[in-house]
């Protein structure tokens, strides 16, 4: 089975070597035949490295630890969804993983496009083989992932425990399928830069794919927030950590992508500007493959250190090269027909909210890579950590809100102030008067009351558009209230469905301002039936359990929560925080137990536990508003799925394209 | 002023505000970063600096207070031969290390950590760690401790063992010594 994965990965380095050779010279030439064998390689490639990966997993399950692979990250006791998840939870699997969406990404994009783009597509075949023949090239090479052992161990050294987890097994390859998406726009913009065909077409082909990587990079950084939560045990979600930001940075740009694109289909500007977001985003995603294994930049997401980085580092700057010295040479055809008219318009709003994004993933990539730079250019390594980036980000974080309620509502081309009052004065108002409810109610810190106050000024809008575009059906129409709703989001579902993800990114901004303002920890040595109390809660300390099993020995305290503090505190539920000690890669970690409500989180450590002073440590902390990151990570979802969804005219031109003509219903 | 000069001006206060904000958030939030022995010369210079500070865990060294979460230990320089194969590996083959010390002297040059707070899972004596925080009397006052384990996501105790078979049954014997070699373990 090795051997048919090692052959598969071979086979399709090689035909996408063929395939890149076969597209470009076809392109150049317009040789019909030569493009049509390259657009065979491209199903190829997708097939073999589709083989390449079912035979990993063939190998996984059967428990073959005479794999190296295998035997390094799964082990005969391992639960089969973790020994799936074993696919990716080392570095070459993951590597062949990445390869693996890849190919389907090809695939898809091979049959969307079969009788459409005949011009751009032996490009974007090109493009997409070559990413595909880098990451097998990595494989082939330098590290195999079918490597078989001179013996057979007995037994293999199972998953890492931390890895051993729900939101591991999806966070993932969420953010994979994120990251490799970015590769199909990429293609088109190359593509349509190598034609010159730079019309609205390469633009309107990568338009869902664009927003489907966005989705998925989206879900891969609240899984991945979810999984340090419930995982890592210190109370937080997000501690700026290189890798954290690797993926982050490709989100903000693949952001203000979605925005700007809207500004180059309504008033064909900002076209170079969008390639160059389009390019970033890819290499930004490379990039951050590069973070994760290099160990540039050391990080507890790392790897083990392998010498791939020169490897991604040369790749990159290919890519890089080849990118913008197209962009370069385009640079004639790309100018732009109208330009901005005033300050206050939505054009000039939706650069404003670029420029934002763009200087937030500046100022991460900025934060990531200091260390390298300072000792590049003063020999000493100076760090940046968390407080460096929540400083420079949380002005820039409530900028970007404000902006997001004025973009959608701001007049085309110039506002007069009476449109911008008649749109404004409600929102405003509403900003102002949860601004001062918060400041009432004790919040007392300059950010969060401007954070909630910008928060309930973009919910207001997007509110009042909602609200507005139902009255008028109402009133024309004579539709009843949720048939008005229904269909006004139906007629225009990239509108609505981008207010329905706007309400859920204020919600998870709100999330993250609550929860990071008005955190509450304490820590605390407790004997059975001691109790502490913290931000309205009491917890006690009933007693402690110790099991066993194969797999795992845990040690797990019992603790009632009560709410309130002293005598008037009612009993409301238990949580048992827990110590394991997994016996295979023998290790010790802590599982958090968590009381949530909407209102706030009480999350519980059990720092440790000693036999024989019978003292148990606990940590305790009261997280604001987490609730609502969760929340608002399902209603972004949700708008994402809204402005995906074919539109009902896309629809019957897909239905009635398939049905030969004369075979159509009369 | 055309309009399209106002969008530059307008476009550049943005770039100069983000600009400005990196500027005064890195004064005021960064830290050196080190290893012990490069710390060790240089000690009057970061005096009362905001340090970051890596090396190995002394053994016999770790004195916890479960009762006040008083923690502290010594940490010395992590051996030149594991560390200049650590940095080697961590650049990609492209860096030199920079660490020179032998493991005798490395031995000999020790900084006094204190810390207040819960023990992370993989802290234990001759582990490395990341401190984080300032040198205050010699003694290094940590806010932050974190566990630098190379290994974190993949199991290359595998391949020291790797050699002979039975492998598993050999790791089993070697890492209980590792784990509970500090005073205190969580277990």
């Amino acid at each position: 089975m090795s051997e048919i994965g090692r052959l598969a990965v071979v086979l399709g380095f090689l035909v996408a070597l063929w395939g890149i050779a076969a597209s470009v010279l076809g392109a150049l030439r317009r040789d019909e035949r030569l493009i049509a064998s390259g657009k065979h390689a491209a199903y190829a490639f997708s097939a073999l490295t589709g083989i390449a990966v079912a035979a990993l997993l063939t190998l996984l399950l059967r428990h073959d630890f005479n794999v190296e692979y295998v035997a390094s990250y799964s082990s005969s006791t391992l639960p089969t969804w973790y020994t799936i998840a074993a696919l990716w939870g080392g570095m070459k699997g993951s590597l062949l993983w990445w390869a693996f969406i890849l190919a389907i990404c090809n695939a898809v994009v091979q049959l969307q496009n079969r009788d459409k783009n005949r011009d751009q597509m032996p490009w974007v075949t090109a493009t997409m083989l070559m990413v595909g023949a880098f990451f097998l090239a990595l494989l082939v090479f330098i590290t195999d992932p079918f490597e078989r052992l001179p013996f057979t161990p007995r037994e293999g050294s199972d998953l890492n425990p931390l890895l051993q987890n729900y939101w591991m097994t999806i966070h993932p390859p969420s953010l994979y399928i994120g990251f490799v998406s970015t590769t199909v726009p990429f293609a088109f913009a190359m593509a349509a830069l190598a034609t010159g065909k730079l019309g609205d077409a390469w633009i309107r082909t990568t338009r869902r794919w664009a927003l489907f990587s966005w989705f998925f990079l989206s879900l891969g950084n609240l899984f991945g927030a979810a999984w340090a939560y419930v995982v890592l045990g210190w109370g937080g979600y997000w501690a700026w950590d290189p890798v954290e930001n690797a993926a982050f940075m490709p989100w903000l740009t693949a952001t203000a992508y979605l925005h700007s694109v809207m500004i180059q289909e309504k008033k064909d500007m900002l076209k170079v500007w969008n390639m160059a977001l389009v390019i970033l985003t890819f290499a930004l995603t490379i990039f951050g493959t590069f973070l994760t294994r290099s160990g540039v930049i050391s990080s507890v997401h790392s790897f083990t250190q392998s010498g791939m980085g020169p490897f991604f580092m040369g790749f990159l700057l290919v890519i890089l090269t080849i990118s913008i010295g197209l962009l370069i040479w385009r640079l004639p055809l790309l100018k732009s027909r109208n330009e901005l008219e005033s300050v206050f318009s939505r054009e000039a709003t939706f650069l404003l909210n670029n420029l934002i994004l763009v200087g937030i993933a500046f100022t991460v990539f900025w934060g990531t890579v200091f260390p390298v730079l300072s000792e590049w250019v003063r020999g000493v390594k100076i760090t940046v950590g968390p407080p460096f980036f929540n400083k420079v980000n949380a002005p820039l974080g409530v900028a970007l809100v404000f902006l997001m309620g004025v973009g959608p509502v701001i007049a085309w081309r110039k506002a007069t102030a009476k449109s911008l009052w008649r749109s404004f004065a409600a929102p405003m108002g509403t900003g102002l008067v949860v601004g001062a409810l918060a400041f009432a109610l004790g919040a007392r810190n300059f950010y969060a009351v401007l954070a909630f106050s910008v928060a309930a000024f973009a919910l207001a809008t997007v509110w009042i558009e909602f609200w507005r575009g139902m009255r008028v059906r109402q009133a024309m129409l004579g539709e009843k209230p949720w048939t008005a709703l229904s269909r006004l989001i139906g007629k225009n579902r990239r509108r609505y469905g981008g207010y329905v993800v706007h309400v859920g990114i204020v919600m998870i901004f709100v999330g993250i301002v609550a929860s990071s303002v008005f955190k509450l920890e304490v820590q605390r040595s407790m004997k059975v039936g001691d109790s502490v109390s913290l931000g309205g809660y009491t917890v006690r300390y009933d007693g402690i359990h110790q099991e066993s099993d194969a797999h795992v020995d845990s040690t797990y305290a019992l603790v009632s929560v009560w709410d309130g503090e002293g005598p008037a505190a009612v009993r409301v539920g238990e949580v048992r925080p827990e110590k394991r000690f997994y016996k295979k890669p023998k290790q010790p970690t802590t599982e958090v137990s968590i009381w949530s409500t909407l209102g706030e989180d009480l999350y519980v450590v059990l720092g440790s536990y000693d036999p024989q002073s019978q003292l148990a440590v606990f940590q305790v902390f009261v997280n604001p508003m987490i609730a609502w990151m969760w929340i608002g990570g399902v209603v972004l979802a949700l708008g994402t799925a809204v402005c995906m969804w074919p539109s009902y005219t896309e629809r019957t031109v897909a239905v009635s394209a398939r049905v030969p003509a004369g075979s159509r219903p009369a | 002023m055309s309009r399209k000069l106002k969008f530059l001006v307008g476009a550049s206060v943005i770039v100069l505000a983000v600009a400005t904000l990196i500027y005064s958030a890195v004064r005021e939030t960064s830290a050196y970063f080190m290893t012990v022995d490069e710390y060790a010369k240089s000690v009057e210079a970061h005096a009362g600096k905001q340090l970051r500070l890596a090396g190995r865990v002394s053994n016999g060294s770790v004195k916890w207070d479960p009762k006040t979460l008083d923690l502290e230990f010594l940490i010395r320089p992590i051996p030149a031969k594991e560390a200049a194969a650590n940095a080697v590996a961590h650049s990609g083959g492209t860096k030199t290390a920079t660490v020179t010390t032998t493991d005798a002297e490395a031995a000999l040059i020790t900084v006094p950590v204190r810390y207040n707070g819960i023990l992370p899972d993989m802290f234990a004596a001759d582990r490395d760690v990341i401190v984080e925080g300032k040198v205050e009397n010699g003694v290094f006052h940590a806010k932050t401790l974190l566990t630098a384990c190379p290994s974190k996501y993949e199991s290359d105790q595998y391949k020291e063992n790797a050699q002979d078979a039975p492998a598993s049954d050999q790791r089993a014997a070697l890492d209980p010594a590792a784990a509970a070699g500090a005073g205190a373990t969580a277990q």
